[in-house]
């Protein structure tokens, strides 16, 4: 079923879009979820909570790209989770944020720029401005926390490739956030 | 107002979960373009190659055959593309019919025949195969021939569905990014499947 006839379900009150969004994005929701979590039944209960928080916020919202809109919501109730739940545990997340250490310069004041929206503007305009595939080898790796051996099958390339110019990708975004003073 | 690294590093995480939507749709329907592996001389050549061996293989038997049988069958039959078969023969075939790829059991021990025309949602679904049509189907997709630097546009796409989670091709050749399942649906076509591979097509589903 196309998006927008799953949207115009949700608008409806009508219970069958839980199901439709389930059988279009439920294998990539849970994909998304378990690689942040390493919990299976985490992950499920993530992917549940987003058909929730949709079943929510629709309506208002009437989003153009539902499997963004969904992977969004299952990525931040992930992410909540595992800061709930796994403070003192090292998981995939946290290798994650490892590496996203390395785009962090010395004095960035990443709070505040991101308390004020200049940093999700900024964010946005460096990925618009990258090559496609480094494009979408980062939001593959940084949104969907695909492991690199996944983006590396999907996007027929080597691993080594993949990770080289994902480490190249991070020193453009240091670069960037310090050319665009956000310090 | 100071901040460690980690709270640094954890806010520009979060953020990366709010970039733009449109950002976020591209990167997971974005489908890498083919790769030529040749030079581009040596793929001419190669390409050069396959029309000869066309040319002596299919041409000049059917020219000699053109006398004697007007609709010969067996040895020097006239080519027919599995793609021109199915179209022409699909109110002749026997399938069953699914609604959408998640219909579609990959581990369920048993190998299927499975096809889709361009444009369409549902899928054709043959008959269980046995060991044996499955064994002679995976052998003839091997034997396809390279489409060359041609993009070939289909009407049917078909896939082997081997019931132990692989899944293959005729149009693709088996390499290991191609034998698996989920990335394969969209492929382009890397071969042309044989005629031995068609012929066994045909007698599966008719």
């Amino acid at each position: 079923m196309e998006d927008c006839k799953i949207v115009d379900l949700y608008w409806e009150r009508n219970e069958n879009a839980i199901g439709e969004s389930d059988k279009k994005y439920g294998k990539m929701l849970k994909a998304l979820s378990l690689s942040l979590l390493s919990s299976r039944e985490d992950a499920e209960e993530c992917v549940n909570d987003t058909y929730l928080d949709a079943w929510n916020a629709m309506p208002t919202a009437r989003p153009a790209y539902l499997g963004a809109f969904l992977s969004k919501i299952t990525r931040r109730i992930s992410v909540d989770r595992f800061r709930a739940t796994h403070r003192q545990k090292r998981g995939g997340m946290e290798n994650l944020t490892e590496e996203l250490g390395e785009c962090i310069p010395s004095s960035i004041s990443v709070v505040e720029e991101y308390e004020n929206g200049r940093l999700s503007k900024a964010l946005d305009a460096f990925l618009a401005a990258l090559e496609k595939e480094k494009r979408v080898m980062f939001i593959r790796r940084y949104f969907y926390s695909q492991p690199v051996a996944e983006i590396a099958s999907a996007m027929q390339l080597g691993e080594s490739k993949v990770k080289v110019t994902l480490h190249r990708v991070r020193e453009s975004l240091r670069q960037f956030l310090e050319e665009q003073e956000l310090l | 107002m100071r901040h460690t690294k980690e709270e640094k590093v954890a806010y520009l995480f979060d953020e990366i979960g709010g970039i733009s939507d449109v950002l976020v749709a591209e990167a997971m329907a974005y489908r890498p373009k083919r790769r030529s592996m040749m030079p581009k001389y040596l793929a001419v050549a190669a390409s050069l190659l396959v029309c000869c061996i066309l040319f002596v293989t299919l041409l000049l038997p059917a020219k000699n055959n053109a006398g004697q049988e007007s609709n010969s069958s067996g040895d020097g039959a006239p080519y027919v593309s599995l793609d021109a078969m199915l179209t022409n023969a699909s109110a002749e075939l026997r399938y069953t019919e699914l609604s959408s790829r998640e219909e579609l059991n990959f581990f369920g021990k048993q190998a299927y025949l499975v096809w889709q025309e361009e444009g369409s949602d549902t899928l054709c679904v043959s008959r269980p195969l046995t060991y044996g049509e499955l064994q002679r189907l995976t052998r003839a997709a091997t034997e396809g021939t390279s489409v060359g630097e041609e993009e070939v546009s289909l009407q049917y796409r078909v896939w082997i569905l081997c019931g132990d989670g692989t899944v293959i091709t005729p149009y693709l050749q088996q390499t290991a990014g191609t034998v698996g399942y989920g990335e394969l649906f969209d492929y382009d076509p890397e071969l042309y499947p044989s005629q031995s591979f068609t012929t066994l097509v045909s007698d599966l589903l008719t």
